[in-house]
C-alpha cells in the first residue's frame, strides 16, 4: 500500500504539472497578445506595451511560467487587472461560497443515490425499483439550469421558502448563508444523483449475482449482513469512480448555477473575469478548478485501492 | 438417516414460464456416509444441491420432501434456514476464485461462520481460522492474512474447505469441488476431503461429472440425467453392472487415461437436453439405443432392480440382454 501511495503521489504531481503547463500555455496560443486582448482593439500601441511590461508579458515564456508557479507555491496568485487587487484574496472570498456549495451538492448526490440505488437493487424488477428508475430517468433528462430556474419559481417565488438568489455572506450567520445555498445545491446535486443512482443500482446488481454472495449466504449470514458486508464494499469501487468523474461535472455545473442564483462564487468570478478580459484571473481560476478535479480523482483512486487489495499491486 | 430427499421437484421461472428443472428426485444419506451424484452438465446437480441449502434461485418453486436430521426443511422459515446453513449443512462450491470475496482476507472469511454460529469474538474466530487452515494443509499462519488473489486455485479450494468445515457440519455438499483444478491438485483435494470427512464422521454429497472421482470416494451413487435420477445404488454395482441404458452409455463413453477433461462424457451420440427442455417422457429417449414409442409417453417410474438398486427405465430387461 505504501509503495502504491508513493506511486500515486508522483503521478499526481506529474498530472498537476502537466495541467499547469496546458492552462498557462493556452494564454500563449490566444490570438494576439494578452495585453492587446485585455485592452481591446481600440487601445494605443503604447498602452498595450506598457500593460505588457507591467504584467511581465515581455519576458520569455519559461520565465513567466516558472514565476507564475513559484507565486502559486507562495500563495501569491498575482494581481487582478480589472479589480486591481490580489487574486488570492479574490478567489478565497469566492471559495467560501463555492466550496460549501459543491460539498453540499456532492453530499446530497451521494446520500440520495446510495439510498435510492440500494433500495432499487434490493427490489429488482418490483414496483419500488420501477419507481426509482422512472424518477432517475426524469432526472437525467432535465438540464441543470432549467431545473435551477424551476426551483426558484416554486420555492422562492411561489412558496417563499428560500431566497431566489444572492448570498448574505457567512458573516450574516450560518442559517441565512446555508439557506441561500440550499436551492443551488439541490439543483446541482439532483441531476447528478439521478446518474449515480443508476450506477449504484447496476453495480450492486452485478455484485449480488456473484458466486461469493452465494457463499456468504451458504455460511448462514442474513440477507442484510450479506448486503452490507459483502455486496456493498464490492460495489463501492465503481460507485466511487463515477463520483470522482461527477465532481468535475458538478464544478462545471456550478459555474452556471451560481449565475442563475446570483451567488458570488468562483463560477461567477470566472464569468466576470472573462467579460473583463482579466486573463490572469481566468488562468488562476481554471488552474484551481483543474487542480481540484485532479486531486479529487487522486483521492478516489487511493480510496478504491484501500478497499480493493487487487488494485494495490496493479500500479506500475 | 441423516438426509432423506423424496420426490423433489424444482420449478424455475424463465421468460417462457416456469420450467421443471429437477423432477421427482429421491435419495437418502446416513451419518458419515459419502454419496456420489454424477451426471452431465445441465442435468440438475447444482440445483438439487442448492435446494438442500435453501438457496434456490429467486422465484424457484420447490415441492417434495427434504428431511434433514428429523426436520422437514420445507417448513423452515428464513431464520431457521440461516441457523442450519454453514453450521449443520455446509457447501463447497465449484469455482474457488469467484466463490471467495476478493476484498476480505481468507482468514476473515473462514472466521465468519464461527462468529455467526458460535458467537466467537473476531479475535478468537481468527485464531480458530488459523488452526483450520493448518488442518486443510496451509500451516503458515500468514496465510490467514492473504487475499484470495494471492493464492493458487488449490490453496483457495483448501480455504473453501476450511470455511465449510469450520462449524463441524454433519453434512457437506461438495459441488464439483475439483473441476476447476489441475489433475494432481484434484487428487490432493479429494484425499483431503475424504480424510477430514472420516475424522469428523461427516456425511458428504460429492457432486461430479467424473465417474473416476465418484468410484474412488463414494459407496453409493446417484446418476442424474435431464433433471431425473436415472439410476442409483452402490457404486460398485452401478459401475460394474449398470442397469440403465444411460449409465451404460456413460461408462462406455469414459475416456481412457490421458484424455483431456473437457472430452469426458461427450461421446454419447446426440446431445443432452437441458433439464428444462426435457420431453414429457424419458429424458434420454432422444439418444437411447433402446427407445420405443412408449418411452416418450410418460416419465418411466423409479423401479427397484436386482437388490438395492433403483432405475428409471421401462426396458431394463432388454437393456440387460444387449450387453
Ligand atoms: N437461475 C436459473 N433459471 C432458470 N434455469 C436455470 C437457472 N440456473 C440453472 N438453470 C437450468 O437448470 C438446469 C440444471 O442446471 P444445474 O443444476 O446447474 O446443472 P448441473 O449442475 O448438473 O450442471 C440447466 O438446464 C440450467 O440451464
Ligand atoms: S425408458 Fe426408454 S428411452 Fe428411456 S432409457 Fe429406458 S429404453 Fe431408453
Ligand atoms: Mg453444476
Amino acid at each position: 500500500m505504501l509503495l502504491y501511495l508513493l506511486q500515486r503521489v508522483l503521478l499526481l504531481v506529474a498530472t498537476l504539472a502537466f495541467a499547469s503547463l496546458v492552462v498557462f500555455g493556452v494564454l500563449e496560443i490566444l490570438p494576439g497578445d494578452a495585453a492587446q486582448v485585455m485592452l481591446g482593439a481600440s487601445a494605443t500601441p503604447q498602452a498595450v506595451a506598457a500593460l505588457a511590461h507591467k504584467l511581465g508579458l515581455d519576458q520569455p515564456f519559461a520565465t513567466r511560467y516558472f514565476a507564475w508557479l513559484a507565486g502559486i507555491a507562495r500563495g501569491d496568485f498575482g494581481l487582478s487587472y480589472a479589480y486591481d487587487s490580489p487574486i488570492g484574496a479574490l478567489i478565497s472570498d469566492r471559495l467560501a461560497v463555492s466550496a460549501p456549495l459543491a460539498l453540499i451538492a456532492m453530499a446530497l448526490t451521494a446520500v440520495i443515490a446510495l439510498s435510492a440505488g440500494l433500495f432499487a437493487a434490493q427490489r429488482r424488477g418490483k414496483r419500488g425499483d420501477f419507481a426509482v428508475m422512472a424518477a432517475s430517468q426524469i432526472g437525467l433528462a432535465v438540464p441543470n439550469f432549467w431545473f435551477a430556474i424551476l426551483l426558484v419559481l416554486v420555492f422562492a417565488v411561489k412558496l417563499r421558502l428560500a431566497p431566489s438568489g444572492g448570498f448574505p455572506g457567512w458573516s450574516a450567520g450560518f442559517a441565512p448563508a446555508f439557506g441561500a445555498l440550499i436551492l443551488p445545491a439541490i439543483s446541482l446535486g439532483l441531476v447528478q444523483a439521478a446518474i449515480l443512482t443508476r450506477v449504484t443500482r447496476s453495480a450492486l446488481l452485478d455484485v449480488l449475482g456473484e458466486d461469493f454472495i452465494r457463499t456468504a449466504r451458504a455460511k448462514g449470514l442474513s440477507r442484510r449482513a450479506v448486503l452490507w458486508r459483502h455486496a456493498l464494499p464490492n460495489a463501492l469501487t465503481p460507485i466511487l469512480t463515477i463520483m470522482g468523474l461527477q465532481f468535475a461535472n458538478l464544478i462545471a455545473g456550478a459555474i452556471i448555477v451560481e449565475n442563475v442564483f446570483v451567488l458570488p462564487g468562483v463560477g461567477q468570478l470566472i464569468f466576470q473575469a472573462i467579460a473583463n478580459r482579466d486573463i490572469l484571473v481566468v488562468e488562476d481560476c481554471v488552474m484551481l478548478l483543474a487542480a481540484i478535479v485532479i486531486i479529487v480523482n487522486f483521492i478516489v483512486d487511493v480510496a478504491c485501492a484501500a478497499i480493493d487489495p487487487r488494485l494495490r499491486r496493479r500500479a506500475a | 438417516m441423516l438426509l432423506d430427499v423424496a420426490g423433489l421437484n424444482i420449478d424455475l421461472p424463465t421468460p417462457d414460464g416456469a420450467r421443471r428443472i429437477v423432477r421427482d428426485v429421491s435419495f437418502a444419506l446416513d451419518r458419515g456416509e459419502t454419496l456420489g451424484v454424477v451426471g452431465e452438465s445441465g442435468s440438475g446437480k447444482t440445483m438439487t444441491a442448492l435446494a438442500l441449502m435453501g438457496l434456490s434461485p429467486e422465484g424457484a418453486a420447490i415441492s417434495g420432501a427434504i428431511r434433514f436430521d428429523g426436520k422437514d426443511l420445507a417448513k423452515l422459515d428464513d431464520a431457521a434456514w440461516r441457523a442450519l446453513r454453514g453450521d449443520r449443512i455446509a457447501m463447497i462450491f465449484q469455482e474457488p476464485m469467484t466463490a471467495l470475496n476478493p476484498l476480505h482476507t481468507i482468514g476473515r472469511q473462514i472466521a465468519e461462520p464461527l462468529i455467526v454460529h458460535r458467537g466467537l469474538s473476531r479475535r478468537a474466530a481468527m485464531a480458530e481460522a488459523v488452526k483450520l487452515l493448518a488442518r486443510v494443509g496451509l500451516p503458515d499462519p500468514r496465510r490467514a492474512r492473504a487475499y484470495p488473489h494471492q493464492l493458487s486455485g488449490g490453496q483457495r479450494q483448501r480455504a473453501m474447505i476450511a470455511m465449510a468445515l469450520s462449524c463441524g457440519p454433519s453434512l457437506v455438499i461438495a459441488d464439483e469441488p475439483t473441476t476447476a483444478l489441475d489433475v494432481t491438485v484434484q487428487a490432493q483435494i479429494l484425499a483431503l476431503l475424504a480424510e477430514l470427512g472420516r475424522q469428523a464422521d461427516m456425511a458428504m454429497i460429492l457432486v461430479s461429472h467424473d465417474l473416476a472421482v465418484i468410484a474412488q470416494n463414494c459407496k453409493r451413487v446417484v446418476v442424474m440425467y435431464g433433471g431425473m435420477v436415472m439410476e442409483s445404488g452402490t457404486t460398485a454395482a452401478v459401475l460394474e453392472r449398470p442397469a440403465h441404458p444411460y449409465t451404460r452409455a456413460l461408462l462406455q463413453a469414459r475416456p481412457r487415461l490421458g484424455a483431456t477433461r473437457g472430452q469426458r462424457l461427450r461421446v454419447i451420440p446426440g446431445s443432452a437436453p437441458s433439464a428444462g427442455e426435457a420431453p414429457p417422457g424419458c429424458p434420454f429417449a432422444g439418444r437411447c439405443p433402446l427407445t420405443v414409442p412408449a418411452c416418450s409417453a410418460a416419465p418411466p417410474p423409479a423401479a427397484p432392480w436386482r437388490g438395492d438398486r433403483i432405475a428409471r427405465c421401462i426396458r431394463l430387461e432388454e437393456a440387460e440382454n444387449v450387453a
